[in-house]
């Protein structure tokens, strides 16, 4: 039988939003530092340290790593960089637990730091200069000369996937609409979210139309963020905090498709497999049940899939989302309060990171520090996707004490 | 019905060789290019499978045939995309995601109609549309509603 491990730090250097006159680098050394300095950890007791695939300096050798070491003088015995599209955070956190349950550290600290955003304003720039495009994106999708006119973009493919549930759900633009504006109520009390101002439900249906039946408001947001989480073994947990948060456990799953299943008619591209599969892996592990999640943070690019992800993790009924929404249930004094500091569309979304900022929403609300606090809550779901959630993995995670 | 609009040079700019002329696609490429809705049917255990692999996805077999397919299927869903940006398109235009006659797989691709006029379950045809690229007639396939 492994050992516990709970997460016992975490640290958020600035909020999320645009930083285009600094490095990723930089970035990691703030939200380490910050993650440290909520623990009485040293930095010389971080053995394990662990992050996601970065742009910068170099997308593909992963030495960005080595500066972070360099620069805070930092000698782990264990590191790796982990990349799966927007999953990548997640399997960081996993690998930091394997490592720590197999015993080859006993801390670890996990961080993601992007400047997706500024980078890609830097590529898009340079390319309108040049009136030529890199044809990196197209690469994401199926084959252009087999799949033509899927665009570069992932907004149409949610797009598509959003249409096929309102006809089989009976959802309403409205409904999507409504968890915009849930997510948005989250946002305007957390510090770290780019997206603070009220929103209103007739807001997001006035916004842009982009790729029906997604709406400006209903998307998120790509941005530039850091944020850190410290893990530790049970022993090293309780020297380290009087306020665990134990991860209970984790189940992953992987479909067999790019963005939408095409190798199949039958497929759905409004319920997702790999969510499905995962939260029940998640489930079976730990032993607990869907009905006792008190908390939930879901990695829903779109709002759209805020109404899809919480029926494919078994919080709601298939279709049951629609009447949640209205009634709602997922408010932070509903049923199940999910996304109480912003969810993806609000809080900012620099995808690597988002995963990390999902861990800290739900360590918070676990320890009864959230900004917008759910009554007593004892059992936190973290859901976290790559793709269009052909990858996901589910995170159950319980208050220590 | 209205007719396909040019695609500011755009689409062609993105059809790369190193991407539509890999060996295996080729004739599926060919096969469009003379009308035909060409797929791979696996030699060894006889799977059907779109879009196009190097190999059976089912039993790895590298022994492909090609069988012409009837070019129909229904809309399984849609989207107008509307916002400028999806750089490389003329907006507004109605994608599809076309589930083939022959359940063999998906086709995500322009629908050749107004937002007003695409209904989820409406029967398509498949039509295969000629332009140059790089001095080259290639032929690309879309979908328009059966009248
Ligand atoms: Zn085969």
């Amino acid at each position: 039988m492994p050992g516990r491990v709970a997460v016992v730090g975490y640290g958020v250097p600035f909020p999320c939003g645009q930083y285009p006159k600094t490095t990723e680098v930089e970035m990691a050394l703030e939200a380490i530092k910050a993650a440290l300095g909520s623990t009485p950890l040293s930095k010389d007791e971080v053995e394990g340290l662990f992050s996601v695939a970065t742009i910068e300096p170099d997308p593909i050798l992963g030495l960005d790593m080595h500066h972070v070491t360099t620069y805070l003088r930092l000698e782990p015995r264990s590191m790796a960089r982990l990349s799966l599209g927007g999953l990548s955070g997640g399997l960081a956190v996993k690998y930091a637990m394997n490592e720590i349950q197999l015993g080859h550290i006993s801390t670890a600290l996990v961080y993601a730091a992007s400047r997706e955003r500024s980078i890609t304003d830097e590529i898009v720039l340079r390319a309108m200069k040049h009136r030529a495009f890199p044809d990196t994106g197209m690469r994401l999708f199926e084959p252009v000369s087999t799949q033509p006119y899927i665009p570069f973009s992932a907004i149409p493919i949610y797009a598509l996937s959003a249409r096929r549930y309102m006809h089989e759900s009976g959802a309403t633009e409205e409904h999507f609409a409504m968890a915009a504006v849930r997510n948005r109520k989250g946002a305007v009390e957390n510090p770290w979210a780019a997206f603070r101002e009220p929103l209103t439900v007739e807001e997001v249906m006035k916004s842009r139309k982009i790729a029906t039946p997604i709406k400006l408001l209903d998307c998120c947001a790509s941005l530039d963020g850091a944020a850190a989480i410290v893990l530790a073994s049970e022993e090293k947990a309780r020297k380290i905090t009087d306020t665990p948060v134990w991860i209970r456990g984790w189940g992953e799953h992987h479909d067999k498709s790019t963005f939408i299943p095409t190798d199949t008619t039958q497929g759905s591209i409004c319920r997702f497999v790999a969510a499905e599969t995962a939260a029940r892996r998640a489930y079976e592990k730990t032993g607990l049940a869907p009905k006792e999640v008190d908390v939930a943070d879901i990695y829903a690019p779109f709002s759209p899939q805020e109404l899809i992800l919480p029926e494919d993790l078994g919080l709601f009924p298939r279709g049951g989302m629609v009447r949640a929404i209205e009634e709602g249930e997922t408010d932070d004094d509903g049923r199940v309060p999910i996304n109480t500091d912003g969810g993806v569309t609000s809080r900012g979304h620099p995808f690597s990171v988002t995963p990390i900022y999902e861990f800290i929403n739900i360590v918070r609300q676990l320890r009864g520090e959230a900004a917008r606090q759910v009554k007593d809550p004892r059992i936190g779901l973290i859901h976290v996707e790559g793709g269009m959630v052909n990858s996901s993995m589910v995170f159950l995670l319980e208050a220590g004490g | 019905m209205t007719e396909p609009r040019p695609t500011r040079g755009g689409m062609q700019k993105f059809l790369k060789p190193s991407n539509y002329s890999s060996a295996y696609l080729k004739p599926y490429w060919d096969g469009l290019l003379q009308g035909k809705f060409l797929l791979p049917r696996c030699a060894k255990c006889r799977e059907l499978f779109f879009p196009p692999r190097p190999m059976c996805p089912k039993c790895l077999s590298g022994e492909l045939a090609w069988e012409e397919m009837e070019p129909e299927g229904t809309l399984h869903s849609w989207s107008e995309l509307l916002d400028r940006r999806f750089l490389i398109l003329e907006v507004p235009m109605v994608l599809g995601v076309v589930d083939l006659k022959n359940s063999a797989g998906r086709l995500v691709t322009r629908i050749r109609a107004p937002a007003t006029e695409v209904k989820i379950g409406m029967p398509l045809r498949l039509v295969f549309p000629k332009y140059t690229h790089e001095g080259k007639e290639m032929a690309m396939v879309e979908a328009e509603p059966v009248r």
